[in-house]
C-alpha cells in the first residue's frame, strides 16, 4: 500500500491521479491537501468533545465563514489533538479527483473502510467528506460553494464527526437531547416527530440544552454530549415557543420549509452541556387530551433512533446500527404523546430524566 | 433444510427480551418476529434444521407445523435474509413454549428507512471507484 505521509516535499509531489484504487487516491488527496495548509501555515482551531479534540483548519472564504460558529463554544487551546480537519472551500486540483463523476446524479456515493471513509454529498453545491482514518486526518471540501445551506450551518462537519468515529468512539445520531442535572434524555424519532419542540419546551423551562438534529451518544453509562447550539424549528410552532424564537439568526426556507434558525446560546436563561441517557424518547401526537407516557419497546426505540441516523449519516451501517443497539441496552424507552399543551411536558418528563 | 445469514455485514439481527429484530440494510427494511417466529429464527441461527425444529416446535401446537415452518423459511429467503446452506455445528437452542398458544409464524416489517432512502438515496462505493449510477 502506498503510504502517504502527512507533510513533507515528497507526498506533495506525488500525482494522486496515478494511485490504483480509490482508497489510496483519497489517502494521496488528504495527505495533499494536509501539506499545502501545513505550508501556509494556516492557523488550526481545536474543539473539544468529551476526550476527542479535533482541530479544524480553514482558510474559510466568504461562503463557510460561519462554518464553525455552531460549535465555537467548544473551543479549548494548549490541549492534545486527536484528528485534524482542513476545510477546503472552492475549486482545489489535489482534491479534484475525488468528485463523483456527474453520471452518479443526485444521489449520495460513501466508502466506508477501516482505513477511510469517503463521502459525497451532492447537495447545496456538493460537500466531499474525506477522512483517512489510520492517520486522523481529514479534509471537507465545499467545491462550489456560494453559500452553506441551512442545514450545513445549523450541523457543520457533522459527517466528518461520523467519519472520525473509531477514534472518538463517539457516534452522531439524529435525535434531540435535553438535561435536568446530571441526567437527561434522549429524543428520537423521523423528521416531523416533534423532537425539536419537545426539546425547547424543556429549554425554555430550565433544562440544559444538550443537542437538536445532532447529538454524540457514547460510554457507559450512556451519554450525549452536545456537538451544535443550532435548532431548526419549523414555522407551524412559532407562535408555540416564543421564548425559543428570539435565539433565530436567520429564517431559512432552503429546506424546501420554512425554518427559524436557532443559536440556543443566545437565550439568556440557557445552559449548554451533557448528559447521562436516562431515558429514550420517543414523541407520538397522537392528539391525546393530556400528557400520555407510555413504556416503550427498546426495539422500536432503536429502530426510531437508527432509521434516521443510518440515512443521514451514512456509512459504516452495520457497525453504526450495532453501536446504537449496545448503546440503548438497559435504556428505559418511552413514547410521549405530548397533548395539547406544550407547557405542561417538561414536568411530566421530569422523572424520566431522573430514571424513575 | 440448514439456513444461514444471508450476509452478515448486511443483515443484522438482534434478540430484544422476547423479541427478535432483524435489519436488512440493503432493502432499509426491519422486520420484528416474535413467539413462534422468533422460536423458528433462533433455531435457524442455531444451526437447526428446518425438520428438527418443526419437530421440536410440534408439541406446542396441532397444526400442521411443519408445512408452516418451512414456508416461513421460504418466506425469510425470499426477503434475502437468509440463505440455504449444508448442515454446520449447531448451537444450543431451547425454545419456550409460546405463552398465549401456537401461532404460524409471522413476521412485521417496517419500511422507516426504507422510505428515507427512497427519497435520500445513498450508494456504497468501493475501492475500485465511485458507482456508476443511471438516472431514474
Amino acid at each position: 500500500m502506498t503510504q502517504v505521509t502527512p507533510a513533507g516535499p515528497m507526498s506533495s509531489r506525488r500525482d494522486c491521479g496515478t494511485q490504483d484504487g480509490l482508497t489510496e487516491l483519497i489517502q494521496c488527496a488528504i495527505g495533499r491537501v494536509h501539506d499545502q495548509q501545513a505550508r501556509s501555515g494556516t492557523p488550526i482551531a481545536d474543539f473539544r468533545f468529551g476526550d476527542f479534540v479535533l482541530g479544524v483548519r480553514a482558510q474559510l472564504g466568504r461562503a463557510i465563514a460561519e462554518l464553525t460558529t455552531m460549535f465555537d463554544h467548544h473551543r479549548v487551546r494548549d490541549t492534545p489533538r486527536t484528528a485534524l480537519l482542513d476545510i477546503i472551500d472552492g475549486p482545489d486540483a489535489a482534491l479534484a479527483p475525488l468528485q463523483p463523476s456527474p453520471r452518479t446524479g443526485r444521489d449520495r456515493v460513501v466508502l466506508s473502510t477501516a482505513a477511510v471513509y469517503c463521502l459525497w454529498d451532492p447537495e447545496g453545491g456538493g460537500k466531499l467528506t474525506a477522512v483517512d482514518r489510520e492517520k486522523c486526518l481529514g479534509v471537507v471540501w465545499y467545491p462550489a460553494a456560494t453559500a452553506l445551506p441551512s442545514w450545513e450551518k445549523a450541523r457543520p462537519l457533522i459527517h466528518a464527526f461520523k467519519a472520525l468515529f473509531p477514534a472518538s468512539r463517539l457516534m452522531p445520531v439524529h435525535g434531540a437531547a435535553v438535561a435536568l442535572g446530571e441526567h437527561g434524555i434522549l429524543i428520537a424519532g423521523g423528521g416531523g416527530a416533534g423532537k425539536t419542540t419537545m426539546a425547547l419546551a424543556c429549554v425554555e423551562a430550565g433544562w440544559r440544552y444538550v443537542g437538536d438534529d445532532g447529538v454524540l451518544i457514547g460510554g457507559a453509562p450512556l451519554r450525549a454530549f452536545n456537538l451544535f447550539r443550532s435548532a431548526r424549528l419549523r414555522e407551524d410552532m412559532f407562535t408555540r415557543l416564543p421564548h425559543s424564537l428570539t435565539a433565530t439568526y436567520t429564517i431559512s426556507t432552503d429546506s424546501g420549509e420554512v425554518k427559524a434558525e436557532l443559536d440556543v446560546g443566545r437565550l439568556p436563561s440557557a445552559a449548554i452541556g451533557d448528559a447521562i441517557v436516562s431515558a429514550i424518547v420517543v414523541p407520538r401526537r397522537m392528539g391525546s387530551p393530556g400528557i400520555v407516557i407510555a413504556p416503550l419497546r427498546q426495539s422500536v426505540a432503536l429502530r426510531e433512533l437508527s432509521a434516521t441516523t443510518l440515512v443521514a449519516l451514512p456509512g459504516d451501517t452495520s457497525e453504526s446500527y450495532e453501536f446504537m443497539a449496545h448503546a440503548l441496552r438497559g435504556v428505559q424507552c418511552f413514547s410521549v404523546d405530548p397533548g395539547p399543551v406544550l407547557g405542561a411536558v417538561p414536568a411530566a418528563l421530569e422523572r424520566l430524566a431522573a430514571g424513575g | 433444510m440448514h439456513f444461514i445469514l444471508a450476509d452478515p455485514n448486511r443483515i443484522s439481527a438482534r434478540a430484544f427480551d422476547d423479541e427478535i429484530v432483524i435489519a436488512n440494510f440493503d432493502t432499509g427494511l426491519y422486520y420484528s418476529l416474535m413467539g413462534s417466529a422468533a422460536a423458528v429464527w433462533t433455531g435457524l441461527m442455531a444451526g437447526i434444521s428446518v425438520a428438527v425444529i418443526a419437530e421440536t416446535l410440534g408439541p406446542y401446537q396441532s397444526e400442521d407445523v411443519a408445512g408452516a415452518v418451512a414456508s416461513f423459511a421460504a418466506r425469510l429467503e425470499t426477503e434475502g435474509l437468509i440463505k440455504p446452506s449444508e448442515p454446520y455445528a449447531t448451537g444450543v437452542w431451547e425454545p419456550k413454549a409460546p405463552a398465549d398458544g401456537w401461532r404460524a409464524p409471522e413476521f412485521e416489517s417496517f419500511s422507516d428507512m426504507q422510505e428515507l432512502l427512497l427519497l435520500d438515496p445513498v450508494h456504497d462505493a468501493s475501492d475500485a471507484g465511485w458507482p456508476y449510477v443511471v438516472a431514474p
